[in-house]
């Protein structure tokens, strides 16, 4: 029960980061998802499960506050808690997560997150194709990636504390 | 049904995902609902108030972004203001010059300029008009502004026009103010020459000099240009004096070919004349030969 009290409070603070804090971070257009880190995060931590719960709920926290359709962010977060939770490996969670690996599975969440959450918007819009693949979902999915470094050089250092 | 349970608990996470993911169709498809909007503006009026106690911080990023923008903005702003002064100006041209085509007592055909061949003493324009535009040799070309020239030569669809400022044009010329004839021609530089106006007669700067009745190729009163130099031709009993034609030709686009015909009869009356007549005229004229009766008939 702490734990989960722990995420809320991490899931309201990255909210109000991504409220104030994002617009200065922005490259053409282009912000890092810090929710989604969290979610990936929790997916490694506790499995496909509390991924998905967590996905789902953080994205409707998500879909308020930048007030997207509802359910955008819901759906695409829950894919990527989904999809988190197969690294899942109870005896391999501090490896997991103070390591690269921990980079290369927020990355693929975050390009499928992309993918789903952005299709929603260029249905609507003049973009290409190219555009949408190439800054939408890659460009966009790199720079989330790069903020999952700080939680993943935090959780190296706790788990070399752990150790001694 | 507990096989079915059992089957669920087993693959829960699946069931989770299928169920969430319905549900977030769910909210999607009915995000116009009334509960759902007025949730949301909730949540937008939460998010704007939070956002404003914050907007006072500059974003640098965001700024340089603004700046290039409106500085690109502003670049094509000038480019537009050149492009609609550059309209206005044509428009204003066009005007007068349909103005003019209105007023005007000939049957005239406007034309293009659409090609200047600017030499030391051949100076044509090439007009977008010609023979099947009814346009034919030795039609005199005016603009609202004055005489240009005259047509020496004609295509199907194209026409070159002997300008003012050429060695061999002529036109039979007087000086507005007093009715003094002579003959305009050209030997170089920006102004033409009034010929053969002789040192007895008062000619001043500013003098408006218009084409005579005298001429068989140009209409009468047609403005060549105005006198802005007269002085002494030495050795000569003429004076010698600049005219500044009233058209500018480095600007020149829009032209009108006179189409009404020459008086045919009238020039075959003084062409067989001067034929009959031009060992006499070359004599009475002297060293101005290529000025005489000749020039003064054009």
């Amino acid at each position: 029960m702490p734990q989960v009290l722990i995420y809320l409070g991490l899931a309201v603070l990255l909210s109000l980061a991504h409220l104030l804090i994002v617009r200065f971070m922005s490259i053409d257009g282009v912000t890092p998802d810090l929710l989604l880190i969290l979610v990936v995060w929790i997916a490694i931590s506790n499995g496909q499960m509390s991924g998905v719960i967590a996905g789902f709920v953080i994205g409707l926290v998500m879909d308020g506050i930048t007030g997207d359709v509802p359910g955008t962010n819901a759906l695409s977060k829950t894919i990527a808690g989904f999809i988190a939770g197969y690294f899942f490996n109870e005896n391999k969670v501090y490896l997991t997560l103070g390591n690269y690996p921990a980079l290369l599975i927020t990355l693929l969440c975050a390009v499928i997150h992309n993918f789903v959450y952005y299709f929603f918007h260029v249905r609507y819009s003049d973009m290409t194709f190219s555009v949408f693949i190439y800054k939408l979902c890659i460009a966009s999915a790199f720079y989330t990636t790069l903020f999952a470094i700080i939680p993943m050089i935090v959780t190296a250092r706790k788990r070399e504390r752990v150790q001694y | 049904m507990s096989r079915i349970f059992d089957y669920i608990i087993e693959y829960k996470e699946y069931a989770a995902l299928s169920l969430l993911c319905l549900l977030s169709f769910f909210l999607i498809g009915n995000s116009d609902a009334p509960e759902i909007r007025s949730l949301r503006s909730f949540f937008v009026a939460a998010v704007g108030y939070a956002q404003s106690s914050v907007a006072w911080i500059p974003n640098p990023v965001a700024e340089r972004n603004e700046n290039k923008a409106l500085h690109e903005l502003n670049l094509e702003l000038a480019a537009e203001v050149g492009r609609l002064r550059q309209a206005a100006a044509e428009n204003e041209r066009l005007r007068s010059m349909l103005a003019f085509k209105q007023q005007s007592n000939f049957r005239v055909l406007a034309a293009d300029v659409v090609g200047k061949t600017i030499t030391e003493s051949r100076n044509v324009f090439t007009l977008n008009a010609g023979r099947k535009d009814s346009i034919a040799v030795d039609m005199p070309v005016i603009t609202d502004a004055g005489l240009v020239g005259r047509i020496i030569s004609v295509s199907d669809h194209f026409a070159l026009v002997q300008i003012i400022l050429n060695r061999d044009f002529r036109a039979a010329a007087l000086v507005a103010r007093n009715r003094v004839e002579g003959v305009i021609a050209w030997e170089n530089g920006d102004y033409a020459r009034l010929r053969n106006i002789p040192k007895s007669y008062v000619i001043q700067a500013g003098d408006v000099v218009v084409t005579s009745e005298s001429s068989n190729l140009f209409p009468p009163n047609i403005t060549i240009g105005t006198v802005v130099e007269v002085g002494d031709e030495p050795n000569s009993l003429f004076q010698r004096i600049a005219v500044k034609p009233a058209v500018d030709f480095q600007s020149l686009g829009h032209v009108f070919v006179v189409l009404s015909s020459v008086n045919k009869e009238r020039k075959d009356l003084e062409a067989a004349y001067a034929q009959k007549s031009s060992s006499l005229v070359k004599g009475a004229n002297g060293t101005n030969g290529s000025n005489g009766a000749k020039g003064i008939g054009r």
